[in-house]
């Protein structure tokens, strides 16, 4: 039922990244594809994506990450920052993950906890899901990091650039 | 100060259940599926307008323990409802609702013993599937790897098994 893909939470997190690896794999694929033993390459990176205190609720991630960090609501009006890691295997059959981290401390793997919740009556809603947040990651592909973008908004980085440290 | 109230209640209600429990000889799970009525949901004091408009009678809730704080959480029909049930009930103590607030932790641990159910999901994995087939970023996706990788080309040609 999953084609070429070893379970339902691979075939999902590549549906997710479907249009990044396109890419990856249509520029130079020897850049890309790291050998990880006979017959098994992998694809792996990360990027940080920024969604909306709007996307955060479309996509659920709001719910399923439980934005808060020891009692301490996450503020969501500036947009929040996650960072997409991905890493995908080719061997005999395709295994993908996607995993967003909100610092270190937070992780999901997106599909895993969104599939939970897969009913006759929410499929169209949950698939939609999906797509959003493919669109939001696709959005920040090839783009300036945008956690980096914010940090040189701070005192810290005008400090290090002074410093030519940056 | 109403933080430390609340953290407070929120302590003695997770050790009054766990003593229960572990009173009753329950099986201490970290999670566990069971059904739930409409009835349940407003015993256990859950019940939102979001659920009585959905006009589903029978719910799957799934029920879990943190270290020390339990979670309720719908999850079929409807998803997407979670609590932690200290707070539902510190709220029931808010609104001066005393003998709800025990009627729902004697309802709650009546839930705890009930029989484990699964998710009914005939069929959806299929749907899921064929929506995800059908997608043309993902058959683009598909045939770039195929393309790379020659050896999916079979697996991906082969007829889905029925």
């Amino acid at each position: 039922m999953w084609g070429p893909f070893v379970d339902m939470l691979s075939a999902i997190d590549f549906f997710i990244l479907s249009p990044v690896i396109s890419e990856l794999l249509r520029g130079d694929t020897a850049l890309v594809l790291k050998s990880a033993g006979r017959n098994r390459k992998t694809l792996s990176g990360e990027l940080s994506i920024c969604l909306t205190e709007d996307e955060l609720e479309r996509t659920w991630i709001n719910k399923l990450m439980l934005l808060e960090l020891e009692n301490r609501k996450i503020d969501t009006k500036n947009g929040v920052v996650l960072i997409a890691e991905y890493v995908v295997e080719f061997a005999d059959r395709i295994d993908v993950s996607l995993f967003l981290w909100f610092t270190r401390q937070l992780r999901i793997r997106y599909s895993s906890q969104l599939i939970k919740y897969l009913n006759e009556y929410n499929l169209d809603e949950l698939f939609d899901k999906c797509k959003e947040l493919r669109a939001i990651i696709y959005r920040h592909f090839g783009k300036p990091d945008i956690l980096i973008e914010r940090f040189k908004e701070t005192e810290v980085f005008n400090f290090l650039v002074l410093m030519k440290k940056f | 100060m109403e933080r430390d109230v609340i953290d407070l209640l929120r302590n003695h209600i997770a050790e009054y259940i766990n003593f229960q429990l572990k009173f009753n000889r329950s099986k201490i799970f970290n999670y566990k599926r069971v059904e739930a009525t409409l009835d349940d949901l407003r015993v256990l004091g859950l019940v939102s307008d979001e659920i009585e408009k959905s006009g589903f009678d029978r719910f799957i809730v799934e029920l879990s323990r943190d270290i020390i704080f339990f979670v309720i959480e719908i999850i079929y029909p409807i998803s997407g409802i979670s609590c932690l049930y200290e707070d539902v009930l510190i709220s029931l103590l808010f609104e001066g609702r005393i003998e709800d607030f025990n009627q729902s932790i004697r309802r709650f641990i009546e839930m705890w013993e009930r029989k484990p159910v699964n998710l009914p999901r005939s069929g959806v994995d299929k749907r899921l599937a064929q929506l995800i087939q059908s997608d043309s970023e993902y058959i683009n996706a598909l045939n770039v790897v195929m393309k790379r990788f020659r050896r999916y080309k079979k697996v991906v040609s082969r007829p889905p098994k029925s």
